[in-house]
């Protein structure tokens, strides 16, 4: 696979392996500057993919437990190590959960739609689609969300999913006709 | 649930034949393992253009106008949730619930130190000589 790392992400990886230094010689401390670097997009891809606040929640703390305690062995990027563990932990809870209907808690998002017509239809739409996402298998829903709510390139989501560029946008292309499929009744 | 589907044969029956059309998704509760069709194609230039690959004005023509606001729209949710930001206390919470001890080092298995009790070693002494002493005898033969 064509490697997309780029001078930021290299910068990145080396800032990541110094602090990673400091936890392994007991700075137990410095794991903070490895949560706040990161739980912010690790938290809306789980939020994405759970569609529970709560549960996303959760599965950051579970992951970044499981990541502080095998911190020894990341070898590689710790942004797309510890990616993994996150996006096998919200695959892992939707093999075992039957959901009936989470959605976004209202205040928790801000809002880019001034009235208030806009934005009950925006509720609306909302919780149209997280019902529609919730349909999709976990897979097309991983890519759905990467792409469209986390706005990352196909290189980036191959390079954190070890997949390729072309399984991506067919996983994407389905998830997307699904949706329309889903939707359009009501939104076209 | 719908499922990703990449291989054309589940798409047949037992008899190799093409299966009927389903009801569109939003007529019955969707099953596991379906093919998220429900009836819908989108045209390639849609997916282009969602991927950045066509500008906004090669699609907004036809029957596309329709598909090109739909997605408008879902992208406009879409992207404000890249807005959200984990909750305060989320890295306290964390942090708060590490266990006490510091993450292991591993080593390679080259790199760590091995006990031997001195019994142990006698015995593998034992053995080695044994074993040259039997590889010798048969080289004599």
């Amino acid at each position: 696979m064509k490697s997309t790392v780029t001078p930021r992400q290299v910068d990145q990886t080396v800032a990541d392996h110094e602090i990673i230094s400091r936890i392994l010689t007991g700075e137990r401390n410095a794991f903070g500057e490895l949560i706040s670097r990161y739980s912010d997009p690790l938290y809306r891809h789980a939020l994405g993919m759970t569609g529970s606040p709560d549960v996303a929640e959760d599965i950051l703390q579970a992951s970044f437990i499981k990541a502080y305690q095998h911190l020894a062995e990341v070898h590689g990027r710790f942004d797309a190590w510890i990616f993994r563990i996150v996006a096998n932990g919200c695959k892992d809870w939707l093999k075992n959960i039957r959901r009936t209907h989470l959605s976004y808690e209202e205040d928790d998002q801000p809002s880019s739609f001034s009235t208030p017509d806009e934005e009950l239809d925006r509720t609306e739409l909302r919780s149209d689609l997280d019902g529609a996402l919730t349909a999709l298998a976990p897979s097309l829903r991983e890519a759905f969300v990467m792409k469209h709510v986390e706005g990352r390139s196909y290189e980036e989501m191959a390079d954190l999913l070890g997949t390729t560029v072309g399984a991506l946008k067919m996983r994407v292309h389905r998830a997307r006709e699904a949706l329309q499929a889903l939707l359009e009744e009501k939104y076209s | 649930m719908l499922e990703e589907n990449s291989n054309p044969r589940e798409q047949r029956d037992e008899a190799g034949r093409n299966k009927t059309p389903r009801e569109t998704p939003v007529t019955r509760p969707v099953t596991d393992r379906e093919v998220p069709l429900g009836g819908h194609t989108m045209q390639p230039a849609i997916h282009a253009w969602l991927d950045g690959d066509l500008p906004e004005s090669a699609v907004r023509r036809g029957d596309m106008v329709r598909d090109v606001e739909f997605w408008q729209r879902i992208n406009k949710e879409a992207e404000g949730r890249r807005q959200i930001r984990s909750p305060m206390t989320l890295a306290d919470t964390i942090m708060s619930a590490l266990p006490d001890a510091a993450p292991a080092m591993t080593e390679p298995w080259w790199k760590q130190s091995v006990a031997i009790s001195p019994v142990t070693a006698l015995a593998a002494s034992a053995g080695l000589v044994a074993l040259g002493m039997a590889l010798q005898s048969m080289r004599t033969r």
